[in-house]
C-alpha cells in the first residue's frame, strides 16, 4: 500500500505541486477523508489525474461546491479528491445564441451574474447558488421549484466535455441548442454523480431574462387544494415560473412564482386569486434546507401527490415537508431522530413513487441504496459502468446500485 | 445469399402472414426517404413486444443484422436495411395504450403516428409537442429513434425532452423497462441515451411521452423581405430582445417562388425571404410579443407584415410552408436536402455562404428552414440524368457541413447522421470522442447486431451500401418531409 507521502509526491509530478494539497476534512464524503487532494488547474491535468489513479487502483471523487455531496451511496473507497473549483472560468458566451460554455467549477453565482448582465436567465435552480458548480449540479441532476419552467439539467445541458477514467478527454454534444450528431452522452453523465466521467466544461441553453416577476403566497388547509390549484394554473398556462407548496403549522403553503411581461404576470395573479383568498409577500418557500440531518425525495403522479402528501405529513409530524405539485415531487427533511426511512420508502412504495434518500448520515446510509430497490434498467446502469470504468476509479460505490 | 431456415423459424413465431421474403414484397422496405437502397433477406411485422423480441432473437441466431422501421419518412437514411439482413417494422404495433390527462401523459406503441397522439389528447386540452414536419406520416417510435425535431422546437425542445419512459427490446432479446412515468426515475439516464440513438442500441417498443397544455392564444405573422440578410437579421433581433417565440422559420425567394403557384399563398414574386413567427402564450402576452415582433420587422425592412389569429388565417401563413417540399419537386427532377445547425448569431454569414458555394457549383438551392434554432435545410435541386450531378450534389453537401462545422455548430439537428452522414462524424468529433460514445454499443451488448454501418464512421457489415451513396442519389419522392 501506498503511503500518502509516495501519493502526494507521484501527484505532484503529475499535476503539478502546487495544485496538491494537504487533505482535509472538509473535503470528506460521507464521512470517509481522501488521502490526497488535487485541484486542477487545467483540463489535462484533471485528465491525467484520473489515467494515473485507473493505473494504480486508486479511487477519485470529484468535487465542485459539495451542496449536494449528500446524494449518491456511500463510497466504497476514496483515495483522491478532485478538487474542480480551480476550473471556474466563461470558455464562450455569444449571447445573441442564447448558450454559454464554461468551466465545470465555475459557481451558479456567478454563472447568473454573467448571463443577468446580457439579460439571460441561467437555468440551474439550485438552494445556494454561491456554492454549487455547474459541473456539480450536472453531475448530482439538480433541480429546484423553477424545474417547472427551466427543466432539470439533462433539458437545458447541449454539450459537455468530459474527461473518463482512462485519462481520455472527449466530448458530447456541442454549442448549438438543437443537435442529434451521434449519441447524446450529455444525458448519461447529467445525474451520473460522478461515477462515469469527471465534468470539465459544459455548454447551457439559457432564456431571456423576464422582464417582470411576482411571488404569491397561498395558504390552504389541505395539500390537496393546494395542488388542484397549481395544476390549475399550469394547465391554463399562467406564467409559473417556479413553483414549491411546503407545511407550515396549521396549514400548507403554496408559493407561486411568476415570471414573463409584466401583462402576463398581472392577468396570472389575477386569475389565481379569483380562485383563492390570498396573502401576498416575498416570503421565498425553497428546497428543503440543507442543515437537517435526512432528506428524501419522492417522486410521483400529480394525481398522487394530495394522498401521498397527506399522509406524509400525518407519519411525520417534525419534518419538514416541502413539494412541488406539478411535477409530483415530495421532499422531506428533518433530524434523524422525526424520520424513520424505512418507513417513508413504505409510505412512497404504497403510492407508487419512486424514493430516493438525498442525505442522511453515514451510518444509515451503510444499511440502504440511497436510490431505491427497484431501479429501472438498473441491469443496463451496471453494464454501462462497467464499460465507462472497469477498474471503479470513479466515485466506485456512489452510483445507483452501488455502482 | 438466401437463408429459407432464417424464413421458416420468423414465420414459426410471427405467423406466415407477417414475415415478407419475396423480391416483390421486399422492395418496398429498401429505402426510407433519403436516397439510399438496400435489400433485406425479411421483413416482419410484430404486432406485440414479445413478437420483437422472437425476431431479435431468431435474427441473432442467424447471425443476421435487424433494422428497425417505423414509417420510413427518416432523412438520414437510419431505416435503410442491412443487405441480407431482417426489418423490423412497428406500423402494427399502432396503439395508443393510454392517455392520462389528468397526469399529462400518454403511452403508445412504438408505430402510432405523431400526429395521432396530439388528436387523442385534444379532448383534454393537451398535445403533444414535437412536431416534425412530416408528423402526420411518422412513427413515435422513429422520432425516438432520430430524436426529431420540428418547427416548435425551438420554444419546447426536440424529442428527448419530451420522453418519460421506454420499454425496449436488447440485442440478447431481453426486454427492458428504463424512465418510467415522472421524468424523474433514480440512476443514470439511459432514457435519455436510447432517444436519438438510431436503432443501433436497442428496439424501443412503447413510450411515455410528456404531454402539454394548448397555449391559450398563439399569433402567426409572416414578414416578407428584398433580401434574405434582412430577414435572418430579424431572426437575431426577435431573440436578442428577449422573445423566445414557439416557432420561427424562414422561406427564401426560391421556396416562395415555386410555391406560389400552387398554394397561393400571396408570396411577391420579387421577395427573397419570408419569416413565419409564432409566439405562444396568455392572450396578454401574445398580443405584446406580435407587437413587438411586428416592429422589429418592420424596422430591419420587412415590405410587408402579415398577421393571423384565428386557426384559418393562421393555417393560410403556414401553408406556403407545408407545400414549400412538394412544390420544390416540381422545379427539378430530385432534391436533396442538408440538415445543419449554426450558433443563431451566425446565421447571416453562414446563409450567404451556403448561396455562394451553390452559385460557384451553379447548383440551384431553396433554403425552407428552423432559422430560429439556427437548424438550415438547404435543399439541392438537381438532375441526376446529367453525369456529374451527383458528385456536385455531394461535393456541395459536404461543403456545407463544414460550413456549419466552422461556425460551431453541428452536421445535423434533428435528420440523424445514419448512413448519410456517418462519413462527416470525424469532421465533428475525435476519435476519442467516438470511441467513448461507441461504449454504449459495448455496454448495450449490441455489437453489430442492430442497425450496424449507422452513426459510426466505419463501415463494418454494410459496407456495400455505402459504396452505393455515390451513384445513388437517384429518386426522392416528393413528399419528402424537413
Amino acid at each position: 500500500m501506498a503511503t500518502t507521502e509516495s501519493i502526494e509526491k507521484e501527484l505532484a509530478s503529475i499535476a503539478g505541486r502546487r495544485e496538491v494539497r494537504k487533505p482535509s476534512t472538509d473535503l470528506s464524503v460521507d464521512g470517509f477523508a481522501p488521502t490526497a487532494v488535487v485541484r486542477p488547474a487545467g483540463y489535462d491535468r484533471a485528465a491525467s489525474v484520473l489515467a494515473w489513479a485507473n493505473e494504480r487502483g486508486l479511487a477519485v471523487i470529484p468535487l465542485g461546491g459539495r451542496g449536494h455531496v449528500g446524494r449518491g451511496n456511500l463510497p466504497a473507497r476514496y483515495d483522491i479528491a478532485l478538487d474542480m473549483t480551480a476550473l471556474d472560468k466563461v470558455v464562450e458566451f455569444e449571447p445573441g445564441d442564447l448558450t454559454i460554455t464554461v468551466q465545470a467549477g465555475m459557481t451558479v453565482a456567478g454563472l447568473r451574474k454573467t448571463t443577468a448582465a446580457s439579460g439571460l436567465l441561467s437555468p440551474f435552480d439550485p438552494w445556494a447558488p454561491d456554492g454549487a458548480t455547474v459541473g456539480g449540479m450536472i453531475a448530482a441532476g439538480v433541480a429546484g421549484p423553477a424545474r417547472i419552467s427551466l427543466g432539470t439539467p439533462r433539458d437545458f445541458t447541449i454539450g459537455l466535455r468530459v474527461a473518463t477514467a482512462d485519462g481520455r478527454i472527449s466530448r458530447a454534444g456541442g454549442k448549438v441548442v438543437k443537435n442529434v450528431s451521434g449519441y447524446d452522452l450529455c444525458k448519461l453523465y447529467s445525474r451520473s454523480m460522478g461515477t462515469l466521467g469527471v465534468i470539465l466544461e459544459a455548454s447551457i441553453k439559457l432564456q431571456p431574462l423576464p422582464r417582470s416577476q411576482e411571488t404569491v403566497i397561498l395558504d390552504f388547509d389541505s395539500p390537496k387544494d393546494a395542488c388542484v390549484l397549481a395544476n390549475r394554473a399550469y394547465t391554463a398556462g399562467l406564467n409559473l415560473h417556479a413553483v414549491v407548496l411546503s407545511r407550515s403549522e396549521a396549514s400548507w403553503q403554496l408559493a407561486l412564482h411568476l415570471a414573463g411581461s409584466k401583462a402576463g404576470v398581472e392577468r396570472s395573479r389575477q386569475e389565481i386569486l379569483r380562485q383563492v383568498m390570498a396573502v401576498e409577500g416575498d416570503a421565498n418557500a425553497r428546497d428543503i434546507a440543507g442543515s437537517t440531518d435526512v432528506a428524501l425525495s419522492l417522486s410521483t403522479l400529480p394525481s398522487r401527490l394530495p394522498s401521498l402528501l397527506g399522509e406524509m405529513s400525518e407519519a411525520f409530524p417534525a419534518a419538514q415537508i416541502a413539494a412541488y405539485p406539478t411535477v409530483a415531487i415530495c421532499n422531506l427533511s428533518g433530524e434523524a431522530a422525526a424520520i424513520d426511512i424505512s418507513l417513508v420508502q413504505g409510505v412512497a412504495a404504497a403510492h407508487r413513487a419512486s424514493c430516493v434518500v438525498e442525505r442522511c448520515p453515514p451510518d444509515t446510509k451503510a444499511h440502504l441504496d440511497v436510490f431505491g430497490d427497484a431501479i429501472p434498467g438498473l441491469d443496463l446502469m451496471r453494464r454501462i459502468k462497467q464499460t465507462w470504468d472497469p477498474n471503479g476509479t470513479l466515485s466506485p460505490g456512489r452510483g445507483p446500485g452501488r455502482l | 445469399m438466401r437463408r429459407p431456415r432464417l424464413i421458416r423459424d420468423l414465420e414459426a413465431a410471427l405467423g406466415r402472414r407477417w414475415v415478407l421474403h419475396e423480391p416483390e414484397d421486399l422492395l418496398v422496405y429498401e429505402y426510407d426517404a433519403t436516397i439510399e437502397r438496400s435489400l433485406p433477406e425479411a421483413v416482419v411485422l410484430p404486432s406485440t413486444t414479445a413478437k420483437v423480441a422472437a425476431a431479435v432473437q431468431i435474427a441473432r441466431g442467424h447471425g443476421v443484422p435487424v433494422t428497425a422501421r417505423g414509417s420510413g419518412t427518416g432523412l438520414s437514411g437510419g431505416a435503410i436495411p442491412c443487405e441480407g439482413g431482417v426489418v423490423i417494422v412497428t406500423t402494427r404495433m399502432n396503439r395508443i395504450l393510454r392517455i392520462d390527462p389528468e397526469n399529462r401523459l400518454a403511452v403508445v406503441q412504438p408505430g402510432v403516428i405523431n400526429l395521432h397522439v396530439s388528436e387523442a389528447a385534444a379532448p383534454h386540452g393537451l398535445y403533444y409537442a414535437p412536431d416534425p414536419s412530416s408528423q402526420k406520416a411518422c412513427s413515435i417510435g422513429g422520432n425516438v429513434a432520430e430524436n426529431a425535431g420540428g418547427p416548435h422546437c425551438l420554444r419546447y425542445g426536440s424529442t428527448t425532452n419530451h420522453v418519460l419512459g421506454l420499454e425496449a427490446v436488447l440485442a440478447d432479446g431481453t426486454i427492458v423497462r428504463v424512465g418510467g412515468e415522472t421524468g424523474e426515475a433514480a440512476g443514470y439516464d439511459v432514457t435519455g441515451v436510447i432517444v436519438g440513438s438510431e436503432g443501433t442500441l436497442c428496439i424501443v417498443t412503447e413510450v411515455t411521452v410528456r404531454l402539454l397544455p394548448r397555449p391559450e392564444s398563439t399569433v402567426t405573422l409572416l414578414a416578407v423581405f428584398d433580401r434574405v440578410r434582412q430577414a435572418s437579421e430579424v431572426v437575431s433581433t426577435v431573440i436578442g430582445r428577449g422573445i423566445l417565440p414557439a416557432a420561427l422559420e424562414m422561406i427564401d425567394g426560391n421556396t416562395m417562388r415555386a410555391v406560389e403557384p400552387f398554394v397561393n399563398a400571396g408570396y411577391p414574386p420579387d421577395a427573397e425571404a419570408a419569416l413565419l413567427i409564432e409566439v405562444e402564450g396568455l392572450r396578454e402576452e401574445t398580443e405584446e410579443q406580435a407587437r413587438s415582433v411586428r416592429s422589429i420587422c418592420e424596422e430591419l425592412g420587412a415590405r410587408e407584415v402579415r398577421i393571423g389569429l384565428s386557426p384559418p388565417e393562421r393555417e393560410r401563413l403556414w401553408a406556403g410552408r407545408k407545400g414549400a417540399l412538394g412544390a420544390l419537386g416540381r422545379l427539378a427532377p430530385s432534391y436533396y436536402i442538408l440538415d445543419g445547425v449554426v450558433p443563431r448569431t451566425r446565421l447571416p454569414d453562414v446563409l450567404d455562404g451556403v448561396y455562394e458555394a451553390c452559385k460557384r457549383k451553379g447548383m440551384p438551392v431553396a433554403n425552407v428552414f428552423h432559422a430560429g434554432d439556427g437548424n438550415l435545410h438547404p435543399n439541392l435541386m438537381f438532375d441526376e440524368r446529367q453525369p456529374d450531378a451527383t458528385e456536385r450534389v455531394l461535393e456541395l453537401g459536404e461543403e456545407i457541413m463544414r460550413l456549419c462545422l466552422d461556425a460551431g455548430g453541428s452536421i445535423t439537428g434533428e435528420h440523424g447522421v445514419g448512413y448519410e452522414k456517418r462519413d462527416y462524424m470525424p469532421l465533428s468529433f475525435t476519435d476519442d470522442d467516438l470511441q467513448v460514445m461507441a461504449r454504449l454499443k459495448t455496454a448495450f451488448g449490441t455489437a453489430d447486431g442492430f442497425n450496424p454501418g449507422k452513426i459510426f464512421p466505419t463501415s463494418k457489415g454494410c459496407g456495400e451500401v455505402s459504396s452505393r451513396m455515390r451513384k445513388a442519389i437517384a429518386k426522392i419522392g416528393e413528399d419528402a418531409y424537413v
